[in-house]
């Protein structure tokens, strides 16, 4: 009966060095230096940003260099351009860019192609405007958040 | 008539009418001998169990359920730490698809971070 706990645990301790094996895989903290030559000149940006990245930040970005080449020129340029700015973001700014931008893909097409023009028209408003609206963004955003919490009567 | 009394006659008219061979009744006796020791040896073995029958309770539970118990909670164990790397990986993979999409994309970085831009988009949507 020992020997069968033994076998289960030494089973288990296996499987679990095993798993974590292949989650510590893709988390292997690299510096600068051990990134290619061609991976830093494509992250040349960052450079000042590395130092105090995290694992998994660090690893998404290895994994947009490699991406790299596969874009076309313009989204290059594209990257090359915002990706300081991108970087410099808080956490707390980053996320919530992702989430206006997985709002914004579930536009319809017809309307997701004209974002561009939107944006440009969005733009053409006056500075009070914009405010006013972003304020009733905040707004609504914090009435939803109130609806949803726990404590919130109903 | 008693039961003893009936077993008693029994055994005499047995007796009386059985006449072996020395040699059968050796070996007989022989095969009596064995079979006594050996059921004494084991009713010494029971005893010795049942008197400290605590711990050889213990042990036999502690024997037969830890594995039983342990099994399960090892398995729970290695599900949940195999699903919590799963999704770390998903969504690591997740966030670099999306940031990918935002750095390459027409619409510039402000446009994600402007809300006002987003209300804006819904309002003329209507």
């Amino acid at each position: 009966m020992a020997k069968t706990l033994i076998t289960l645990v030494i089973i288990a301790l296996g499987f679990i060095s095993a798993d974590q094996s292949i989650a510590a895989a893709p988390k292997k903290q690299q510096s600068w230096l051990e990134l290619s030559i061609e991976e830093r000149q494509i992250l040349a940006p960052l450079e000042s940003h590395w130092a105090e990245m995290t694992t998994s930040r660090r690893n998404k970005w290895v994994g947009i260099a490699r991406k790299y080449k596969t874009l076309r020129p313009t989204e290059q340029e594209n990257v090359k351009a915002r990706m300081a700015e991108w970087a410099a973001l808080t956490p707390t700014d980053r996320q919530s860019a992702r989430n206006r931008f997985k709002d914004l893909e579930k536009m319809p097409p017809d309307k997701k192609v004209r974002l561009t023009d939107k944006w440009v028209e969005y733009q053409q408003l006056t500075e009070s405007e914009r405010e006013e609206l972003r304020a009733n963004a905040r707004n609504s955003r914090a009435v939803q958040k109130q609806s949803l919490s726990p404590t919130a009567p109903y | 008539m008693s039961e003893d009394n009936f077993g008693k006659k029994i055994r005499f008219a047995l007796n009386d009418s059985l006449e072996l061979e020395p040699r059968i009744a050796d070996r007989l006796e022989l095969a009596r001998t064995l079979a006594t020791e050996a059921h004494a040896t084991r009713w010494v073995t029971t005893v010795t169990h049942s008197g400290s029958s605590r711990e050889a309770t213990f042990s036999l539970l502690h024997d037969l359920t830890l594995p039983r118990l342990l099994l399960p909670i090892i398995v729970l164990i290695v599900g949940l730490m195999t699903i919590q790397s799963l999704k770390q990986v998903q969504t690591a993979e997740e966030i670099e698809e999306i940031d990918t999409a935002v750095l390459t994309g027409d619409l510039p970085l402000d446009a994600y971070m402007d809300a006002g831009f987003d209300a804006w988009l819904r309002r003329s949507s209507r």
